[in-house]
Protein backbone atom coordinates (compact mmCIF):
# COMPACT_ATOMS: atom_id res chain seq x y z
CA UNK A 1 0.00 0.00 0.00
CA UNK A 2 1.66 3.32 -0.80
CA UNK A 3 2.42 6.38 1.59
CA UNK A 4 2.39 3.82 4.72
CA UNK A 5 3.35 6.18 7.05
CA UNK A 6 1.56 9.15 5.85
CA UNK A 7 -1.38 7.56 6.54
CA UNK A 8 -0.48 5.96 9.54
CA UNK A 9 0.08 9.50 10.78
CA UNK A 10 -2.93 10.65 9.77
CA UNK A 11 -5.04 7.68 12.00
CA UNK A 12 -2.54 9.24 14.75
CA UNK A 13 -4.05 12.45 14.68
CA UNK A 14 -7.78 11.05 14.14
CA UNK A 15 -7.11 8.24 16.88
CA UNK A 16 -5.13 10.92 19.81
CA UNK A 17 -8.62 13.62 18.64
CA UNK A 18 -11.31 10.78 19.77
CA UNK A 19 -8.91 10.39 22.96
CA UNK A 20 -9.04 13.73 23.65
CA UNK A 21 -13.00 13.79 23.23
CA UNK A 22 -13.45 10.80 25.24
CA UNK A 23 -11.24 12.36 28.18
CA UNK A 24 -13.11 15.64 27.87
CA UNK A 25 -16.67 13.46 28.60
CA UNK A 26 -15.19 11.17 31.46
CA UNK A 27 -13.53 14.60 33.01
CA UNK A 28 -17.13 16.29 32.74
CA UNK A 29 -18.75 13.16 34.90
CA UNK A 30 -16.16 13.28 37.40
CA UNK A 31 -16.71 16.74 37.61
CA UNK A 32 -20.43 16.16 38.07
CA UNK A 33 -19.92 13.73 40.58
CA UNK A 34 -17.71 16.83 42.89
CA UNK A 35 -20.74 19.10 42.24
CA UNK A 36 -23.39 16.81 42.75
CA UNK A 37 -21.94 14.27 45.32
CA UNK A 38 -18.95 16.14 47.19
CA UNK A 39 -16.40 13.50 45.87
CA UNK A 40 -13.57 15.98 46.35
CA UNK A 41 -10.84 13.33 46.12
CA UNK A 42 -11.50 12.87 42.32
CA UNK A 43 -9.98 16.54 42.01
CA UNK A 44 -6.47 14.98 42.02
CA UNK A 45 -7.76 12.46 39.33
CA UNK A 46 -8.71 15.98 37.03
CA UNK A 47 -5.43 17.22 36.98
CA UNK A 48 -4.19 13.99 35.75
CA UNK A 49 -6.47 13.52 33.27
CA UNK A 50 -5.88 17.67 32.35
CA UNK A 51 -2.00 17.09 31.59
CA UNK A 52 -3.09 13.96 29.78
CA UNK A 53 -4.83 16.23 27.41
CA UNK A 54 -2.08 18.84 27.37
CA UNK A 55 0.01 16.02 26.36
CA UNK A 56 -1.77 14.73 23.84
CA UNK A 57 -2.78 18.06 22.31
CA UNK A 58 1.24 18.73 22.25
CA UNK A 59 1.36 15.25 20.55
CA UNK A 60 -1.56 16.53 17.59
CA UNK A 61 0.45 19.56 16.98
CA UNK A 62 3.86 17.68 16.52
CA UNK A 63 2.52 15.36 14.02
CA UNK A 64 0.35 18.01 12.33
CA UNK A 65 3.67 19.45 11.63
CA UNK A 66 5.63 16.65 10.57
CA UNK A 67 2.30 15.76 8.33
CA UNK A 68 2.52 19.41 6.55
CA UNK A 69 6.29 19.33 6.28
CA UNK A 70 7.45 16.20 4.85
CA UNK A 71 3.89 14.81 3.62
CA UNK A 72 2.75 17.65 1.56
CA UNK A 73 -0.72 16.62 2.74
CA UNK A 74 -4.44 18.22 -0.11
CA UNK A 75 -7.55 17.98 -0.24
CA UNK A 76 -9.46 16.08 2.86
CA UNK A 77 -6.07 15.53 4.38
CA UNK A 78 -5.41 19.00 4.61
CA UNK A 79 -8.57 19.65 6.33
CA UNK A 80 -7.86 16.50 8.79
CA UNK A 81 -4.53 18.04 9.91
CA UNK A 82 -5.63 21.52 9.95
CA UNK A 83 -9.17 20.08 11.98
CA UNK A 84 -7.08 18.17 14.29
CA UNK A 85 -5.03 21.33 15.45
CA UNK A 86 -8.07 23.50 16.10
CA UNK A 87 -10.50 21.14 17.89
CA UNK A 88 -7.03 19.41 20.34
CA UNK A 89 -6.85 23.36 21.18
CA UNK A 90 -10.79 23.23 21.86
CA UNK A 91 -10.82 19.89 24.18
CA UNK A 92 -7.87 21.17 25.53
CA UNK A 93 -9.40 24.33 26.67
CA UNK A 94 -12.77 22.54 27.76
CA UNK A 95 -10.78 20.62 30.06
CA UNK A 96 -9.36 23.40 31.45
CA UNK A 97 -12.73 24.72 32.36
CA UNK A 98 -13.89 21.27 34.36
CA UNK A 99 -10.42 21.49 36.41
CA UNK A 100 -11.18 25.23 37.38
CA UNK A 101 -14.77 24.76 37.91
CA UNK A 102 -14.05 21.93 39.79
CA UNK A 103 -11.51 23.60 42.25
CA UNK A 104 -13.84 26.06 42.73
CA UNK A 105 -16.14 24.65 43.46
CA UNK A 106 -13.71 22.49 46.36
CA UNK A 107 -12.99 26.04 47.55
CA UNK A 108 -16.63 26.72 47.59
CA UNK A 109 -17.44 23.93 49.74
CA UNK A 110 -15.03 25.04 52.70
CA UNK A 111 -17.45 28.09 53.25
CA UNK A 112 -20.75 26.44 52.46
CA UNK A 113 -22.26 23.41 52.16
CA UNK A 114 -23.24 22.53 48.74
CA UNK A 115 -26.19 19.88 50.17
CA UNK A 116 -27.44 23.68 51.45
CA UNK A 117 -27.69 25.12 48.07
CA UNK A 118 -31.05 26.30 47.19
CA UNK A 119 -32.81 23.65 45.31
CA UNK A 120 -34.29 25.79 42.63
CA UNK A 121 -30.76 27.09 42.31
CA UNK A 122 -29.54 23.45 41.95
CA UNK A 123 -32.11 22.40 38.94
CA UNK A 124 -31.07 25.08 37.51
CA UNK A 125 -27.11 24.51 37.47
CA UNK A 126 -28.16 20.48 36.89
CA UNK A 127 -29.98 21.60 33.76
CA UNK A 128 -26.84 23.74 32.42
CA UNK A 129 -24.69 21.12 33.09
CA UNK A 130 -26.84 18.15 31.43
CA UNK A 131 -26.48 20.43 28.35
CA UNK A 132 -22.77 20.78 28.50
CA UNK A 133 -22.65 17.03 28.96
CA UNK A 134 -24.91 16.86 25.71
CA UNK A 135 -22.98 18.97 23.94
CA UNK A 136 -19.37 17.55 25.23
CA UNK A 137 -20.34 13.83 24.56
CA UNK A 138 -22.18 15.22 21.06
CA UNK A 139 -19.58 16.89 20.14
CA UNK A 140 -17.09 13.68 20.75
CA UNK A 141 -19.20 11.36 18.92
CA UNK A 142 -19.81 13.95 15.68
CA UNK A 143 -16.33 13.61 15.39
CA UNK A 144 -15.80 9.93 15.79
CA UNK A 145 -18.57 9.12 13.63
CA UNK A 146 -17.30 11.86 11.14
CA UNK A 147 -21.17 13.10 11.36
CA UNK A 148 -22.00 16.63 9.85
CA UNK A 149 -25.53 16.39 10.81
CA UNK A 150 -25.08 15.55 14.51
CA UNK A 151 -22.47 17.98 14.86
CA UNK A 152 -25.23 20.55 13.41
CA UNK A 153 -27.85 19.12 16.01
CA UNK A 154 -25.61 19.01 18.55
CA UNK A 155 -24.38 22.98 17.58
CA UNK A 156 -27.79 23.87 18.55
CA UNK A 157 -27.93 22.97 22.81
CA UNK A 158 -25.28 25.94 23.26
CA UNK A 159 -28.57 28.45 22.69
CA UNK A 160 -29.81 26.28 25.64
CA UNK A 161 -26.60 26.54 27.34
CA UNK A 162 -26.74 30.94 26.68
CA UNK A 163 -30.04 31.32 27.47
CA UNK A 164 -29.61 29.81 31.09
CA UNK A 165 -26.30 31.24 31.24
CA UNK A 166 -27.59 34.91 30.55
CA UNK A 167 -30.83 34.11 33.12
CA UNK A 168 -28.61 33.14 35.84
CA UNK A 169 -26.52 36.30 35.15
CA UNK A 170 -29.47 38.65 35.17
CA UNK A 171 -30.60 37.21 38.00
CA UNK A 172 -27.42 38.05 40.26
CA UNK A 173 -27.11 41.27 38.68
CA UNK A 174 -30.84 43.11 37.29
CA UNK A 175 -32.71 44.89 39.05
CA UNK A 176 -35.39 42.91 39.88
CA UNK A 177 -32.55 40.46 40.76
CA UNK A 178 -33.69 37.67 43.24
CA UNK A 179 -30.93 37.14 45.10
CA UNK A 180 -31.67 34.51 47.95
CA UNK A 181 -31.78 31.73 44.58
CA UNK A 182 -28.80 32.87 43.24
CA UNK A 183 -25.01 32.81 44.43
CA UNK A 184 -21.97 33.22 43.24
CA UNK A 185 -21.26 29.47 42.86
CA UNK A 186 -24.26 29.66 40.03
CA UNK A 187 -22.00 32.39 38.30
CA UNK A 188 -19.31 30.54 38.35
CA UNK A 189 -20.08 27.41 37.27
CA UNK A 190 -22.57 28.84 34.38
CA UNK A 191 -19.54 31.09 33.00
CA UNK A 192 -17.09 27.97 32.55
CA UNK A 193 -20.07 26.20 31.27
CA UNK A 194 -20.97 28.98 28.90
CA UNK A 195 -17.20 29.06 27.73
CA UNK A 196 -17.45 25.14 27.56
CA UNK A 197 -20.39 25.05 24.95
CA UNK A 198 -18.68 27.65 22.62
CA UNK A 199 -15.72 24.95 22.45
CA UNK A 200 -18.33 22.07 21.74
CA UNK A 201 -19.58 24.54 18.95
CA UNK A 202 -16.44 25.17 17.47
CA UNK A 203 -15.69 21.68 17.42
CA UNK A 204 -18.89 20.86 16.12
CA UNK A 205 -18.05 23.16 12.99
CA UNK A 206 -14.93 21.64 12.53
CA UNK A 207 -16.62 18.42 12.29
CA UNK A 208 -19.23 20.20 9.26
CA UNK A 209 -15.01 22.00 7.59
CA UNK A 210 -13.61 18.71 7.88
CA UNK A 211 -16.75 16.55 6.12
CA UNK A 212 -18.33 18.95 3.62
CA UNK A 213 -15.70 21.43 3.26
CA UNK A 214 -18.03 24.03 4.32
CA UNK A 215 -16.66 26.83 6.77
CA UNK A 216 -19.87 27.60 9.00
CA UNK A 217 -20.36 29.56 12.18
CA UNK A 218 -22.78 27.39 14.95
CA UNK A 219 -21.92 30.05 18.31
CA UNK B 1 -25.22 8.62 27.32
CA UNK B 2 -23.04 6.99 30.50
CA UNK B 3 -25.42 5.48 33.23
CA UNK B 4 -23.53 7.90 35.79
CA UNK B 5 -24.99 10.55 34.17
CA UNK B 6 -28.88 8.90 33.44
CA UNK B 7 -28.39 8.07 37.51
CA UNK B 8 -28.32 11.70 38.08
CA UNK B 9 -31.21 12.52 36.35
CA UNK B 10 -29.89 15.82 34.61
CA UNK B 11 -30.77 14.98 31.02
CA UNK B 12 -34.88 15.00 31.48
CA UNK B 13 -35.02 17.90 33.50
CA UNK B 14 -38.18 19.86 32.98
CA UNK B 15 -36.57 23.50 32.72
CA UNK B 16 -34.05 21.92 30.16
CA UNK B 17 -37.22 20.55 27.91
CA UNK B 18 -38.70 23.90 27.79
CA UNK B 19 -35.49 25.45 27.06
CA UNK B 20 -34.88 22.76 24.27
CA UNK B 21 -38.45 23.27 22.99
CA UNK B 22 -37.76 27.28 22.71
CA UNK B 23 -34.43 27.46 21.16
CA UNK B 24 -34.98 28.27 17.46
CA UNK B 25 -32.51 26.36 14.65
CA UNK B 26 -28.99 27.89 14.62
CA UNK B 27 -28.32 29.92 11.18
CA UNK B 28 -26.28 28.07 9.05
CA UNK B 29 -23.94 29.77 6.66
CA UNK B 30 -22.77 28.09 4.26
CA UNK B 31 -19.90 28.92 1.01
CA UNK B 32 -22.39 28.26 -2.11
CA UNK B 33 -20.46 31.49 -3.17
CA UNK B 34 -17.56 29.79 -4.08
CA UNK B 35 -19.08 27.11 -5.86
CA UNK B 36 -21.43 29.72 -8.01
CA UNK B 37 -18.17 31.40 -9.51
CA UNK B 38 -17.22 28.42 -10.95
CA UNK B 39 -20.49 28.06 -13.01
CA UNK B 40 -19.71 30.73 -14.43
CA UNK B 41 -15.92 30.05 -16.66
CA UNK B 42 -14.43 32.76 -18.28
CA UNK B 43 -14.19 34.17 -21.84
CA UNK B 44 -14.06 30.65 -23.95
CA UNK B 45 -10.59 30.51 -25.58
CA UNK B 46 -10.24 26.68 -26.32
CA UNK B 47 -13.29 24.51 -26.94
CA UNK B 48 -12.79 21.01 -27.05
CA UNK B 49 -15.23 18.51 -27.90
CA UNK B 50 -15.85 14.96 -27.45
CA UNK B 51 -11.99 14.45 -28.80
CA UNK B 52 -10.84 10.93 -28.86
CA UNK B 53 -7.33 9.73 -30.42
CA UNK B 54 -5.96 6.33 -31.35
CA UNK B 55 -2.60 5.11 -31.87
CA UNK B 56 -3.62 2.53 -33.84
CA UNK B 57 -5.94 0.10 -31.57
CA UNK B 58 -4.89 2.12 -28.59
CA UNK B 59 -7.76 3.96 -27.58
CA UNK B 60 -5.49 6.86 -25.86
CA UNK B 61 -8.09 9.59 -25.33
CA UNK B 62 -11.59 8.93 -24.44
CA UNK B 63 -14.31 11.81 -25.70
CA UNK B 64 -12.59 14.87 -23.55
CA UNK B 65 -14.86 17.85 -23.71
CA UNK B 66 -12.97 20.86 -21.94
CA UNK B 67 -13.06 24.90 -22.05
CA UNK B 68 -9.86 26.14 -21.66
CA UNK B 69 -10.38 29.74 -20.53
CA UNK B 70 -7.98 32.31 -21.72
CA UNK B 71 -5.38 34.05 -19.99
CA UNK B 72 -5.10 31.73 -17.31
CA UNK B 73 -3.13 28.91 -16.44
CA UNK B 74 -4.54 25.26 -16.79
CA UNK B 75 -2.63 22.04 -15.52
CA UNK B 76 -2.72 18.79 -16.88
CA UNK B 77 -2.41 16.40 -14.14
CA UNK B 78 -2.57 12.63 -14.07
CA UNK B 79 -0.12 9.33 -13.36
CA UNK B 80 2.06 8.20 -16.70
CA UNK B 81 0.37 7.14 -19.53
CA UNK B 82 -2.73 8.51 -18.96
CA UNK B 83 -2.83 10.75 -22.02
CA UNK B 84 -2.33 14.50 -20.80
CA UNK B 85 0.85 14.86 -22.88
CA UNK B 86 -1.05 12.98 -26.02
CA UNK B 87 -3.98 15.90 -25.38
CA UNK B 88 -1.44 18.81 -25.03
CA UNK B 89 0.16 17.40 -28.23
CA UNK B 90 -4.02 17.89 -29.75
CA UNK B 91 -3.79 21.30 -29.28
CA UNK B 92 -0.92 22.54 -32.30
CA UNK B 93 -1.10 19.02 -33.79
CA UNK B 94 2.28 18.07 -32.58
CA UNK B 95 0.25 14.47 -32.95
CA UNK B 96 0.09 14.52 -36.33
CA UNK B 97 3.84 13.57 -37.36
CA UNK B 98 3.28 10.17 -35.48
CA UNK B 99 2.23 7.26 -37.74
CA UNK B 100 -1.02 5.56 -36.93
CA UNK B 101 -2.42 8.52 -34.90
CA UNK B 102 -5.88 9.17 -35.25
CA UNK B 103 -8.51 12.26 -33.86
CA UNK B 104 -12.10 12.53 -34.00
CA UNK B 105 -13.99 15.20 -32.33
CA UNK B 106 -12.68 18.71 -32.57
CA UNK B 107 -10.64 21.92 -31.19
CA UNK B 108 -11.73 25.10 -31.77
CA UNK B 109 -9.52 27.91 -31.02
CA UNK B 110 -11.31 31.22 -31.31
CA UNK B 111 -14.39 29.24 -33.20
CA UNK B 112 -11.72 27.96 -35.51
CA UNK B 113 -11.54 23.99 -35.30
CA UNK B 114 -7.93 23.57 -35.58
CA UNK B 115 -8.33 19.94 -37.07
CA UNK B 116 -9.74 21.54 -40.60
CA UNK B 117 -8.60 21.12 -43.91
CA UNK B 118 -7.84 24.80 -44.12
CA UNK B 119 -5.97 25.28 -41.22
CA UNK B 120 -2.17 25.76 -41.80
CA UNK B 121 -0.05 24.00 -39.54
CA UNK B 122 2.93 26.13 -39.49
CA UNK B 123 0.35 29.25 -38.81
CA UNK B 124 -0.99 27.35 -35.82
CA UNK B 125 2.20 26.00 -34.33
CA UNK B 126 3.47 30.16 -34.33
CA UNK B 127 0.17 30.77 -32.50
CA UNK B 128 0.24 27.75 -30.40
CA UNK B 129 4.15 27.19 -29.16
CA UNK B 130 5.43 24.45 -27.01
CA UNK B 131 7.90 24.02 -24.38
CA UNK B 132 9.76 20.74 -24.07
CA UNK B 133 10.42 18.94 -20.83
CA UNK B 134 14.16 19.04 -21.81
CA UNK B 135 15.52 22.42 -22.96
CA UNK B 136 17.09 22.17 -26.19
CA UNK B 137 18.21 25.50 -27.69
CA UNK B 138 19.91 24.93 -31.10
CA UNK B 139 24.12 24.73 -31.15
CA UNK B 140 23.91 28.62 -32.33
CA UNK B 141 24.44 32.08 -30.38
CA UNK B 142 21.62 32.91 -27.53
CA UNK B 143 21.02 35.92 -30.05
CA UNK B 144 20.41 33.76 -32.92
CA UNK B 145 18.16 31.19 -30.95
CA UNK B 146 15.79 33.73 -29.93
CA UNK B 147 15.94 35.44 -33.35
CA UNK B 148 15.30 31.56 -35.63
CA UNK B 149 11.70 31.89 -35.31
CA UNK B 150 11.16 35.31 -36.48
CA UNK B 151 13.77 35.41 -39.20
CA UNK B 152 12.22 32.38 -41.01
CA UNK B 153 8.63 33.74 -40.43
CA UNK B 154 10.46 36.65 -42.62
CA UNK B 155 10.94 39.53 -40.29
CA UNK B 156 13.51 42.16 -41.62
CA UNK B 157 16.51 41.68 -39.66
CA UNK B 158 16.19 45.81 -38.41
CA UNK B 159 13.60 44.45 -36.54
CA UNK B 160 15.06 41.42 -35.06
CA UNK B 161 17.31 43.48 -31.89
CA UNK B 162 13.93 44.53 -30.67
CA UNK B 163 11.92 41.65 -30.80
CA UNK B 164 15.30 39.66 -29.57
CA UNK B 165 15.77 42.38 -26.04
CA UNK B 166 11.56 42.08 -25.57
CA UNK B 167 11.40 38.01 -26.09
CA UNK B 168 14.34 38.02 -23.49
CA UNK B 169 13.19 40.09 -20.92
CA UNK B 170 9.70 38.88 -21.33
CA UNK B 171 11.19 35.19 -20.36
CA UNK B 172 13.41 37.44 -17.28
CA UNK B 173 16.32 36.27 -19.04
CA UNK B 174 17.77 39.66 -20.42
CA UNK B 175 19.67 40.96 -17.21
CA UNK B 176 21.59 37.62 -17.17
CA UNK B 177 22.43 37.74 -20.84
CA UNK B 178 22.61 41.11 -22.23
CA UNK B 179 26.26 41.12 -22.31
CA UNK B 180 26.52 37.72 -23.95
CA UNK B 181 24.12 37.91 -26.68
CA UNK B 182 26.84 35.95 -28.63
CA UNK B 183 27.71 33.52 -26.67
CA UNK B 184 26.60 29.85 -27.23
CA UNK B 185 23.37 29.30 -25.91
CA UNK B 186 24.98 25.92 -25.00
CA UNK B 187 27.35 27.46 -22.50
CA UNK B 188 23.59 28.76 -20.02
CA UNK B 189 22.56 26.86 -17.20
CA UNK B 190 19.96 24.28 -17.12
CA UNK B 191 17.33 27.02 -15.68
CA UNK B 192 18.54 29.83 -18.06
CA UNK B 193 18.39 27.29 -21.22
CA UNK B 194 14.70 26.62 -20.55
CA UNK B 195 14.28 29.86 -20.33
CA UNK B 196 16.00 30.57 -23.20
CA UNK B 197 13.75 27.95 -24.62
CA UNK B 198 10.20 30.46 -23.00
CA UNK B 199 12.06 33.35 -24.93
CA UNK B 200 12.32 31.53 -28.42
CA UNK B 201 8.60 30.73 -28.14
CA UNK B 202 7.03 34.31 -26.95
CA UNK B 203 9.50 35.82 -29.87
CA UNK B 204 7.20 34.80 -32.59
CA UNK B 205 3.94 36.30 -31.22
CA UNK B 206 1.79 32.75 -30.32
CA UNK B 207 -1.54 33.22 -27.90
CA UNK B 208 -1.07 30.08 -26.63
CA UNK B 209 1.91 28.25 -25.23
CA UNK B 210 1.94 24.72 -24.02
CA UNK B 211 4.36 23.43 -21.35
CA UNK B 212 4.84 20.04 -21.21
CA UNK B 213 7.06 19.37 -18.03
CA UNK B 214 9.18 22.86 -17.97
CA UNK B 215 10.64 22.07 -14.87
CA UNK B 216 11.21 18.57 -14.42
CA UNK B 217 15.10 18.69 -14.77
CA UNK B 218 15.37 21.86 -13.19
CA UNK B 219 16.40 22.66 -9.86
CA UNK B 220 14.18 24.10 -6.61
CA UNK B 221 15.94 27.67 -8.03
CA UNK B 222 15.22 27.22 -11.23
CA UNK B 223 11.75 26.04 -11.08
CA UNK B 224 10.71 28.94 -9.19
CA UNK B 225 12.20 31.47 -11.75
CA UNK B 226 10.02 29.15 -14.65
CA UNK B 227 7.07 29.14 -12.25
CA UNK B 228 7.10 33.12 -11.56
CA UNK B 229 7.59 33.62 -14.94
CA UNK B 230 4.51 31.85 -16.07
CA UNK B 231 2.46 33.69 -13.98
CA UNK B 232 3.57 36.55 -15.42
CA UNK B 233 3.21 35.25 -18.71
CA UNK B 234 -0.50 34.70 -17.72
CA UNK B 235 -1.37 38.15 -18.21
CA UNK B 236 -0.72 38.06 -21.77
CA UNK B 237 -0.45 34.35 -22.86
CA UNK B 238 -3.03 31.27 -22.21
CA UNK B 239 -0.71 28.78 -20.78
CA UNK B 240 -1.06 24.98 -20.61
CA UNK B 241 0.93 22.82 -18.46
CA UNK B 242 1.48 19.82 -18.34
CA UNK B 243 3.70 18.69 -14.81
CA UNK B 244 4.05 15.53 -12.75
CA UNK B 245 4.35 18.03 -10.09
CA UNK B 246 1.31 18.54 -7.86
CA UNK B 247 2.69 21.32 -5.73
CA UNK B 248 3.84 22.80 -8.68
CA UNK B 249 0.07 22.61 -10.00
CA UNK B 250 -1.51 23.75 -7.07
CA UNK B 251 0.83 26.86 -7.10
CA UNK B 252 0.46 28.29 -10.31
CA UNK B 253 -2.44 27.06 -11.83
CA UNK B 254 -6.09 28.22 -12.00
CA UNK B 255 -7.59 25.35 -13.55
CA UNK B 256 -6.86 21.59 -13.31
CA UNK B 257 -7.83 18.73 -15.41
CA UNK B 258 -7.10 15.06 -14.27
CA UNK B 259 -6.47 12.65 -16.66
CA UNK B 260 -6.38 8.84 -15.95
CA UNK B 261 -5.87 5.80 -18.67
CA UNK B 262 -6.85 8.59 -21.29
CA UNK B 263 -10.34 9.67 -19.48
CA UNK B 264 -10.79 12.98 -18.11
CA UNK B 265 -11.75 12.43 -14.77
CA UNK B 266 -12.67 15.51 -13.22
CA UNK B 267 -11.34 19.63 -14.34
CA UNK B 268 -12.43 23.22 -12.63
CA UNK B 269 -10.78 25.42 -10.40
CA UNK B 270 -7.36 24.44 -8.56
CA UNK B 271 -8.52 25.09 -5.49
CA UNK B 272 -11.68 22.48 -5.80
CA UNK B 273 -8.76 19.87 -6.97
CA UNK B 274 -6.88 20.37 -4.29
CA UNK B 275 -9.07 21.19 -1.50
CA UNK B 276 -12.18 19.55 -2.22
CA UNK B 277 -12.15 16.69 -5.30
CA UNK B 278 -15.47 15.58 -6.38
CA UNK B 279 -13.99 12.30 -7.84
CA UNK B 280 -12.37 9.53 -5.15
CA UNK B 281 -9.91 9.29 -8.01
CA UNK B 282 -9.07 12.44 -8.39
CA UNK B 283 -8.52 12.51 -4.35
CA UNK B 284 -6.26 9.27 -4.51
CA UNK B 285 -3.91 10.85 -7.14
CA UNK B 286 -3.30 14.00 -5.88
CA UNK B 287 -2.62 13.07 -2.37
CA UNK B 288 -0.46 9.88 -4.13
CA UNK B 289 -2.15 7.18 -2.41
CA UNK B 290 -2.26 5.81 -6.57
CA UNK B 291 -0.15 6.59 -9.50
Amino acid sequence: MPRQIYDAGLKNIRDDIIQMGDLAVRMFVLYARIFEKGEMDSISRLDEMEKLQDLIEKTVEETATRLITLQSPVAKDTREVICAVRIATNWRKISSHITDMSEFIEAYARKIKMNEMDAKEKETLNCIMAAAYEMISGAAAAYADRDPEKALKVAESDNVIDAIYSGIRSDLTGEEKDGKNISLCSLVVAEHIERIGDHAANICEEVIYLEKCELVKLN
Amino acid sequence: MSSEMKAMDMTDAPVLRAFRESAGIHHYESQEAFETETQHPQEKEIQINDLNLWYGNFHALKSITLTIPSNSVYAFIGPSGCGKSTFLRTLNRMNDMISGCRIEGEIKIDDQNIYDKSVDVTDLRKNVGMVFQKANPFPMSIYDNVAYGPKIHGVPKKELDGIVEHALKSAALWEEVKDRLKESALSLSGGQQQRLCIARTLAVKPEIILFDEPCSALDPISTGRIEELITELKKEYTIIIVTHNMQQASRISDHTAFFLMGELIESGKTTHIFENPKDYRTEGYISGRFG
